[in-house]
């Protein structure tokens, strides 16, 4: 008898502790995560004008949305970024995983180096990369000019802008994946390596074979957060493009298109039916990433 | 360790403490005042010195931001209830504020003070009334000139620029000038509302806003914008992408371009010692359009107080206090703006004697035309989306145009 | 792996290999570091040399003027101290609240358990720009526009912090505790003096990863504040690139001195950076 009021004793001091424990973070989480959530559903179904004056719109803003060419061209030039950048970014980080997996000299000073970008402030070297894309002024059409091509507007040319949008992107996104993936390689115990040298495995072969299933695990998770980081790219266009750049409509992303609305038009409702596809786009493509991985990702 | 978790709780705490020490409150009445020209802080902040002098337990705050960042910020500070008591507002925005009940209605507090709006431009004060409430005071005002770099003129062997030159024998010059080669150009002519078809488009009898009615399909507003689109084709501008890129006025700085349309503000720029050509380069009105005529858009600024200020008698001081004749007699010769007080114009042409400055205020006396603006706002975004396209030369004149008034569902 | 390496170098021929995995190591290398040495090379010159052409590579007379003008221009030890003390606010927050709740879901039973960190977890899902809009509205509506608070107040709060603590506690045995409880402790000293100490990993982990986030945030500092005096160094170089558009020195100069503090603690803290992001990806 007295056992058993001991164990319900232990049982709400635990409670108490659990609760209270988890109380400040669900407190924080409900009232800027949860509630927002809440918050973009029931905005969207509204009209929300100049200094936050609304009207209920059902649809409409959807509605607005579907025959909104500049909505479908950021939507459309987002899926680029993500077409070149996810596969650039992890192939490039894998490639230097797995060269800074071997024994080579330097190679902690290799791996500082290429952490560098990580470390930087994205607006910062979005600035600097600007300049040096810069039609007139910039370095690398200097070295275009003397290499023999030809020079261009990188940065207010429909044809260039988005890819060199994505090319600091990837620079930038290469050293962190790099440093994760490198993790997960060296994680791979060597006896598969020392099997495969003895049945005559090249270096090459030991990274097809050996290293690249081993480290899918480890992919996987750079893979899905890259795509997430991706589809929300905002920091790079925002300080490479002006706003009143003809190729911002080739390099807005849906992010940027959807901060035009909220902060610059003050279209709050359409902004926040802009958030809700977006939202449905990430939580369809982390599904089918979900159910995808079982056909690639090896779990030992 | 736990000492560790202590430390982490007493950072949080402390840091937190520190952050809120930086928003408290002081006893004396603070005034914000938001205002984007960079240029005018150094006069605000004397401004400042004095009016607290003059006016003790007042504060005032100055808030600069960026001309890229002001509008954003300041719709975002009214709507959240957090805009500065006064600020500056322009011909762009003045209906929308109007309109959205963030203005305070000044006209009683003008009756019962010594302004009298007869001191300011006619077209400034009309620019600053909505239904006919006066809700702004005028602080400046601008007009456009066109600038030429002589030594381009020389070299290409060609008189300089008349008061009676009409846009052709303008465009023959640019012709001349970019004939030189070089990367040298004759003119900028990249899309440009108030230093460029703006003023084109008001000589040639065009229009833009009437009573929310837009004028995109009238051949002269088309006309006006057309002659800016030929100079592009022309060959004699460098492109709208090379003008995006590094503005107009910069490549004008460097030596690279004959002749500009520039506001007078930009005066401050050339006069530099940044400005390798300020020694070569003059200014005169702006040509003949082929109908004879010459006009230039009028702009300026306004100060005007929230309808939501703690302090409307101290916000509406600090106003009145920049509004007259010794705010004004000190802002003239600093030679940043001119000021809309008529009697000390002249004050911002006495610095920069180089220059025929003069021909600024004579066309706000004689061919001034109030700078176009609408309730709906986004008539801008949607005219500056389809008319660069015309002026990158994707799209004709015409198309452009027709598609602004699709767009504006007109 | 020492020996693995051994092995394989009596068989192949190392030169050329070698070489060329230098060659790209290098290369690498290169295309890393370029930006920041033009950005530096471009700071070192004057307005007028910045757009000259040709360019010139090396300034023709290296000037400071970019970095002794840079205050007038903006109040940047303010910006600095603005984003230090926000971005330390953060990490304290994250690490305090996220390993609080992280303990309390890995090792404490009570009832609900399991659905209230499924709906943390479900928090994971939601892209962050999705919640702009609404929580600068909850800030706007506490009144905290243009405070510093509004900066750091949302961001205490971290679904993928707690899961993270979450699996590092999970990892530590069990026996650890039990001993624990044996003596007498209950959970807070467990938690404070048993168990941080040892996923100290992860707290370097989570706080690395945070501090990364909260120096280089960019959309968030800039939409809540207005006022240059409360601005983070993100939102001050925005502010720069729009009032001195084509004054490069003075934006190569702004960028480099923004850049530089995080990339001195890297380099200190270069070990536990690198171990940080990397047990991110195995956990």
């Amino acid at each position: 008898m007295t056992g058993k009021v001991r164990i319900t004793r232990q049982k709400r001091i635990d409670w108490a502790w659990g609760y209270g424990m988890i109380l400040p973070l669900l407190a924080g989480l409900g009232l800027f995560y949860f509630y927002p959530v809440f918050r973009v559903f029931r905005d969207s179904l509204y009209n929300v004008g100049a200094f936050n004056r609304s009207s209920w719109a059902g649809l409409g803003n959807f509605s607005r949305m579907f025959q909104d060419s500049t909505m479908w061209r950021s939507l459309g030039n987002t899926m680029m970024y993500a077409v070149i950048i996810i596969p650039l970014t992890v192939i490039f980080a894998l490639i230097l995983a797995a060269l800074l997996n071997t024994n080579i000299r330097g190679r902690d000073v290799f791996r500082v180096i290429y952490f560098i970008p990580t470390v930087t402030m994205s607006a910062a070297i979005s600035m600097v990369w600007r300049w040096i894309f810069n039609g007139d002024f910039g370095i690398l059409n200097h070295l275009v000019k003397a290499l023999g091509g030809t020079p261009q507007y990188w940065l207010s040319s429909e044809s260039t802008v988005l890819l060199c949008i994505s090319v600091v992107s990837v620079w930038m996104g290469v050293g962190y994946n790099m440093i994760i993936l490198l993790a997960g390689i060296q994680g791979i115990s060597s006896t598969y390596y020392e099997a495969a040298e003895l049945e005559g495995a090249g270096k090459i072969q030991q990274f097809l074979k050996i290293t690249i299933p081993l480290v899918t695990p480890t992919l996987f998770f750079v893979v899905i957060t890259t795509v997430i980081s991706t589809l929300q790219i905002f920091d790079v266009i925002y300080m490479m493009i002006p706003t009143k750049s003809i190729a911002m409509t080739y390099a807005q992303s849906i992010v940027m298109y959807f901060y035009r609305n909220a902060f610059e038009y003050s279209a709050k409702g359409y902004a926040s039916a802009i958030a809700v596809l977006l939202f449905v786009i990430i939580m369809l493509l982390t599904l089918i990433q979900m159910w995808f991985q079982k056909k690639w990702v090896h779990y030992d | 360790m736990k000492k560790l978790v202590k430390m982490l709780a007493l950072l949080l705490v402390m840091s937190m403490v520190l952050g809120l020490a930086g928003t408290a409150a002081a006893e004396d009445i603070e005034i914000h005042y938001a205002f984007w020209h960079g240029a005018l802080e150094e006069f605000y902040n004397q401004c400042k010195a004095d009016f607290e002098a003059a006016h003790p337990g007042v504060k005032i705050i100055l808030e600069p931001t960026s001309w890229d960042e002001y509008w954003t910020k300041l719709e975002n500070a009214a709507t959240g209830g957090s805009i500065a008591d006064v600020f500056h507002m322009n011909g762009v925005n003045i209906k929308k504020y109007a309109d959205g009940g963030v203005l305070a209605p000044l006209d009683s507090l003008i009756a019962n003070s010594g302004i009298d709006l007869n001191n300011y431009p006619a077209a400034m004060n009309e620019m600053y009334n909505f239904n006919g409430v006066q809700y702004g005071i005028p602080m400046d005002y601008d007009t456009i000139g066109l600038w030429y770099n002589k030594d381009l003129f020389d070299k290409a062997q060609i008189s300089y620029p008349t008061p009676e030159w009409t846009w052709d024998d303008m465009v023959a010059a640019a012709k001349a000038i970019t004939a030189l080669g070089d990367g040298i150009y004759g003119i900028a002519a990249n899309y440009e509302e108030q230093q460029g078809f703006y003023n084109t488009v008001f000589a040639c009898d065009g229009w833009f806003v009437k009573d929310e009615q837009f004028g995109f399909n009238d051949e002269n507003t088309r006309a006006g914008i057309k002659c800016w689109v030929d100079l592009m084709e022309a060959g004699v501008s460098p492109s709208e992408q090379s003008l995006e890129e590094n503005a107009a006025y910069l490549q004008f700085m460097a030596g690279k371009l004959g002749m500009i349309f520039s506001g007078d503000w930009v005066v401050t720029e050339y006069a530099s010692p940044e400005c390798s050509v300020s020694g070569v380069i003059d200014v005169t009105e702006l040509p003949l359009m082929p109908n004879g005529k010459r006009a230039t858009v009028i702009h300026g600024k306004a100060n005007c107080i929230s309808a939501t200020t703690a302090h409307p008698d101290e916000a509406f001081a600090w106003v009145s206090y920049l509004a007259g004749a010794e705010a004004n007699e000190k802002l003239g010769p600093m030679g940043v703006t001119i000021t809309s007080y008529l009697a000390y114009s002249d004050g911002f042409f006495e610095k920069y004697p180089q220059y025929n400055m003069k021909i600024y205020s004579k066309a706000a006396a004689e061919y001034a035309y109030v700078y176009p603006s609408a309730l709906n706002t986004e008539w801008t975004t949607y005219m500056w989306e389809e008319l660069v396209k015309a002026f990158s030369l994707q799209i004709s004149v015409d198309e452009a145009c027709s598609n602004i008034m699709t767009r504006l569902g007109q | 792996m020492e020996n693995r390496l051994n092995l394989s170098r009596p068989r192949k021929r190392p030169e050329y290999g070698k070489a060329a995995v230098y060659a790209i190591l290098v290369l690498g290398c290169a295309i890393t570091l370029a930006p920041f040495l033009w950005m530096f090379l471009t700071s070192m010159k004057t307005q007028v040399e910045a757009v000259s052409i040709p360019p010139s590579i090396l300034p023709r007379n290296w000037r400071l003027d970019a970095y002794t003008t840079l205050p007038e221009k903006l109040p940047f030890f303010r910006m600095y101290w603005n984003t230090i003390l926000t971005s330390l606010i953060i990490v304290a927050g994250q690490l305090l609240f996220c390993s609080l709740a992280g303990y309390a879901f890995a090792r404490i039973h009570f009832p609900g358990r399991g659905f209230l960190f499924v709906l943390c977890l479900s928090v994971l899902m939601i892209p962050s720009s999705f919640l702009i809009l609404p929580q600068y509205l909850i800030i706007q509506k506490m009144g905290l526009l243009n405070t510093l608070t509004a900066i750091y107040l949302p961001n205490l709060f971290s679904a993928f912090g707690t899961f993270l603590m979450r699996q590092f506690f999970m990892s530590i045995p069990l026996e650890l505790e039990d001993a624990a409880r044996i003596d007498g402790c209950g959970h807070g000293r467990t938690y404070a003096r048993i168990m941080l100490p040892l996923i100290k990993p992860g707290l370097v982990s989570l706080g690395v990863l945070t501090l990364r986030f909260a120096w280089n945030s960019l959309m968030w500092p800039m939409i809540v504040n207005t006022e240059k005096s409360k601005m983070t160094l993100s939102a001050g170089l925005s502010y720069l690139q729009g009032q001195y558009i084509t004054d490069y020195p003075s934006i190569m100069a702004g960028a480099l001195l923004a850049t530089i503090p995080l990339i001195i603690v890297y380099a200190i803290f270069q070990r536990q950076f690198i171990e940080g992001i990397a047990l991110t990806g195995i956990k």
